[in-house]
């Protein structure tokens, strides 16, 4: 892919960002401003519809997309913190409006303009600074890949290879970093003890591998597996890439209290 | 435990406490998935194979009826019969029909799904007939009286030592060791050989019935199949109408796919088509062979949004991948169909009102879509069931509410982010010490569980707008 | 046609979107092209069949001529049942082979149950999974095929094809004439992983497949296969 100079990105800040876990947003337009670009977050934006959407409430969910399409149709690129919201508009926006000619058109050019952050920076951008951050002291990390990033997007070797440039940084990988973590959207509240087994597996998983850090592209299976972890009495830090990525290691992890 | 969708929570809360049940499925949700990948990585062109066995299934949906007619006529000219059956109740009794003009008292039955689907073993032992299911994952689940819990072996979820005592219990053969699995099939071998020779009526499935020359393919490993085929005096197939394939080609072409993606090999041992009762100068085989069709309901998917389940080959690979189904095991799903297949065609077949927590049982985290050798996209499907669901007002009014109102308010982004920042700013300062509230005042699903992590200081759109960079 | 068959064959016709015309159904079926390979473990066709014999618990001799194929028979019978009686369909071919001088003697019948073997000459042998395929007719009695313990099958050199696809238009050929009951590939000895996925060689068919190829093997070959097949993972 060839480089553009001060790449234009308009940000989707995604809610779950939005709402509990800011950091994760302006780590995310940092290393976007590393990288070159120029980064502009549109006010007027707030969900992808992606809960609405997973419920089969598709006439909930086309008035959210057409908003979304409508604040992002200026941007050559727009990127956001999360493989699921971006698979949402990547494949399902288009799905969404079959048949609606006009809008069809228009989502499809959205999706062709938006990226999941990671991939962005490795499959656009080809970002390859010599270091990116300092992890604060030398620790072992591992990560888990999030299904729609994953199987939507092909996002699993761009992560890991932005963090192998995190000087300090070891990784380390867990077993079945591909089997689901029981998210799921409104999955972990509608079937809760199937989930409650699920995300009890991939702790167990994450313990397993002797990592210091669980490290993911999605808040929801972040917040998901946090909160099990936190109720079953077990520790590890937990953290989205991205805030690893822009060395943005001051706040507290995902569901730890402030020390 | 209810056999029954209608109970699948109570079921799967069973199944998640029951320590023998989660062992067994862990292990089958390692194992199947890691044969699978290896098969596939040998045969190379799995992406190529599946589109290409793809077109040609939907080529024969497309064209069903002409290619069903020709099936058909070929059966018939190689002396065969064939049957037709509105639904799994007709079935029932074209088969008892068949047996009671031949006076039969024994069954002998090879793995058929189709029958399991109507309950045809119940309706034929109901008339007094003695019915042997002779696949060795059906027939121990047939004297455990026990539901099957996988679509390719039914008691997968058994362990070795609950296999055995059921031997012990059902086998009247004294005093014997058992020590492992060679010696608990020697001695099924031994009871059911005599089974076999004693049939009056051999009843198998088909896995592919091929239209240019009214052959019907059966594929096992065990060879039961085969005897079933071959020694009793009356043959009957049991399929569904959706099975039809144009050439002896397609089904080839089909199993590269379906014994690699099912148990990991590259064939099963015996791939067999049968194609009617003995011919004039044939010294053995049947002397009837009958086919019967059924449609229960597949003619209403054809044409439908959910057309595509039609291609389904019954693998089993959407199951072993699936971490509900691992989670909970298939008899939770109270339907001879469970998993992420399971989950579609089981509202289609016996209708969602009868199962509308089927198609929520779902992550769509996209693993079954991945290796789906029949290219169905399992989670727009399940998607789309979830939708009809909320069309007929089967999912609860608290859900549907929830979604509209929050969807109400994400347009309004100014009033969205006045809320919300108001909120957040409260979860704050209550959790934000320990970083987690246990509870979120009214019962829920998450916090069932889980505890809520504490959000951060502020909303970014607040942080945002206040300047913070 | 009965009432139901009418009215599924109805509900069939209004759902589907395809052709009324035979020849433009053909043609659009043909228009699909032909299914993608699968790859075999060698180049050689031999070769690669052998490897997937080995890989299915397939036992095999070689010989050289119809003579030697008894011979390896008589031995194997022996061996195994410490007999040299087995039973044999009516297969042209396998009246015709040297039975008497092998010392075998063979029953041109179906199986019976007390039968410990039986032999069966291929129709042909496909690379691609390592089967033989048999019909059942007066040739090939079924019962043959898997009432016994150990299932013997005659492999001609020339009979072997690389492919589902090559066998299948043999079997056109072959059947042009007349449609046996039953075609049949065969693969292995009977197995089952039913119990907790326990992989048990020897279920309700026969506990033993053993091929008896004729044609050119050559040492070195088998030695190439033997050595392969212990690295390859299916």
């Amino acid at each position: 892919m060839s480089e553009p100079i001060q790449p234009f990105v308009g940000l989707f800040v995604t809610c779950l960002a939005d709402l509990m876990r800011p950091s994760v947003a302006f780590s995310t337009i940092k290393l976007l401003e590393q990288a070159g670009c120029d980064v502009e977050v549109p006010l007027q934006q707030t969900c992808c519809g992606q809960p609405a959407y997973n419920t089969g409430d598709f006439d909930t969910t086309r008035p959210m997309a057409k908003q979304l399409i409508e604040r992002f149709a200026d941007y050559p690129y727009v990127v956001a913190p999360s493989g699921s919201c971006v698979g949402m508009i990547k494949h399902h926006y288009p799905r969404l409006f079959k048949e609606m000619p006009e809008w069809h058109s228009r989502a499809i050019d959205l999706a062709e303009r938006t990226w999941e952050i990671t991939s962005f920076l490795v499959d656009v951008l080809d970002y390859r600074p010599e270091q990116l951050a300092q992890a604060s002291t030398a620790r072992t990390f591992t990560y888990h890949d999030s299904c729609a990033g994953l199987r939507e997007l092909n996002i699993k070797q761009q992560p890991r290879q932005l963090l192998q440039q995190v000087s300090g940084i070891e990784i380390t990988e867990m077993q079945a970093t591909d089997v689901c973590c029981g998210f799921g959207g409104t999955f972990c509240a509608k079937m809760p003890e199937i989930s409650e087994k699920m995300v009890s597996n991939k702790l167990d998983n994450a313990l397993a591998s002797g990592a210091d850090v669980l490290l993911g592209g999605d808040l929801g299976c972040l917040l998901n597996i946090s909160g099990y972890a936190s109720r079953a009495g077990k520790t590890i830090e937990i953290r989205h890439i991205t805030e690893v990525l822009a060395g943005e290691l001051g706040e507290p992890g995902i569901g730890e209290g402030q020390s | 435990m209810k056999f029954s969708s209608e109970h699948f929570l109570d079921n799967a809360h069973e199944a998640l406490a029951n320590e023998t049940l989660q062992e067994n499925m862990a292990l089958l949700g390692a194992f199947l998935p890691a044969v699978r990948d290896n098969a596939i990585d040998q045969l190379g062109q799995f992406k190529e194979l599946r589109s290409y066995v793809k077109s040609v299934r939907d080529h024969t949906l497309d064209n069903l009826d002409h290619y069903l007619r020709q099936y058909e006529e070929q059966v018939v000219l190689n002396g065969g019969h064939v049957h037709w059956a509105r639904d799994g109740a007709e079935l029932n009794e074209i088969v008892l029909e068949i047996c009671q003009q031949h006076q039969a008292r024994k069954v002998a039955k090879g793995k058929s799904m189709i029958t399991e689907e109507t309950g045809l073993t119940e309706h034929l032992e109901k008339a007094g007939l003695q019915v042997t299911e002779t696949d060795l994952g059906e027939y121990i689940i047939q004297i455990a009286e026990q539901p099957p819990g996988h679509i390719v072996g039914p008691a997968l979820h058994m362990s070795v030592d609950e296999i055995r005592e059921l031997f012990f219990e059902h086998h009247d053969l004294g005093p014997r060791e058992l020590p492992d699995p060679p010696a608990m099939v020697q001695e099924a071998r031994k009871i059911l050989r005599q089974r076999f020779l004693e049939a009056d009526i051999g009843i198998i499935g088909a896995n592919a019935l091929i239209a240019e020359d009214g052959r019907s393919l059966l594929v096992t490993n065990e060879g039961n199949g085969d005897l079933v085929s071959t020694l009793p005096k009356v043959q009957i197939v049991c399929t569904s109408i959706d099975r039809v394939l144009p050439r002896p080609e397609d089904s080839s072409a089909l199993l590269r796919l379906l014994v690699r993606t099912a148990v990991g090999s590259v064939t099963t041992e015996y791939v067999s088509y049968y194609s009617g009762p003995r011919r004039p100068d044939d010294v053995d085989g049947p002397e009837e062979f009958h086919v019967v069709l059924l449609d229960n309901r597949r003619s209403d998917i054809l044409g439908s949004n959910y057309q595509d389940m039609l291609a389904c080959m019954r693998c089993g690979a959407c199951l072993n991948h699936c971490p509900i189904y691992i989670s909970t095991g298939g008899q939770a799903y109270g339907s001879v169909y469970p998993g992420p297949m399971g989950s579609i065609l089981t509202p289609l077949l016996n209708g969602l009102e009868t199962a509308n927590d089927l198609p929520n049982a779902c992550t769509a985290c996209g693993r079954c879509a991945e290796v789906c050798p029949a290219e169905i996209p399992l989670p727009d499907l399940l998607r789309d069931l979830r939708a009809e669901e909320l069309e007929q007002k089967l999912s609860p009014a608290s859900w549907r509410w929830g979604m509209k109102i929050h969807g109400l308010l994400a347009r309004m982004p100014w009033l969205y982010q006045l809320l919300t920042g108001i909120a957040i700013k409260v979860m704050y300062w209550l959790g934000r010490r320990r970083g987690y509230l246990s509870s979120l005042l009214v019962p829920n699903g998450w916090t069932q569980v889980r505890d809520f992590p504490t959000p951060q200081n502020g909303t970014f759109m607040s942080q945002w707008k206040k300047g913070r960079r | 046609m009965t009432e139901a068959q009418t009215e599924i064959l109805e509900r069939v016709r209004k759902a589907q979107y395809g052709s009324d015309d035979d020849f433009e159904i053909q043609q659009s079926l043909a228009a699909l092209g032909s299914a993608p390979a699968a790859p075999l473990d060698f180049d050689n066709v031999l070769e690669s069949f052998l490897l997937r014999l080995s890989r299915n618990t397939a036992s095999v001799d070689f010989a050289a001529n119809r003579a030697e194929a008894v011979q390896r028979i008589s031995d194997f019978l022996y061996k195994k049942h410490a007999t040299r009686r087995v039973v044999a369909g009516h297969d042209s071919r396998l009246a015709a082979m040297p039975w008497r001088e092998g010392g075998v003697l063979v029953r041109f019948d179906v199986a019976a149950p007390e039968d410990p073997a039986s032999i069966s000459y291929a129709k042909l042998a496909v690379a691609e999974s390592g089967s033989v395929v048999l019909f059942s007719n007066r040739d090939n009695p079924a019962a043959n095929n898997w009432l016994v313990t150990d299932h013997i099958v005659i492999v001609d050199g020339q009979d072997l094809v690389a492919s589902y696809e090559d066998a299948w238009a043999r079997i056109r050929n072959l059947t042009e004439n007349a449609s046996p009951r039953g075609i049949h590939f065969i693969s292995g000895p009977s197995s089952t992983a039913d119990i907790a996925g326990h992989m048990v060689k020897g279920a309700h068919g026969p506990l033993c497949l053993h091929i008896v190829y004729i044609g050119d093997a050559d040492a070195d070959l088998q030695a190439r296969v033997l050595e392969k097949a212990v690295d390859i993972k299916i």
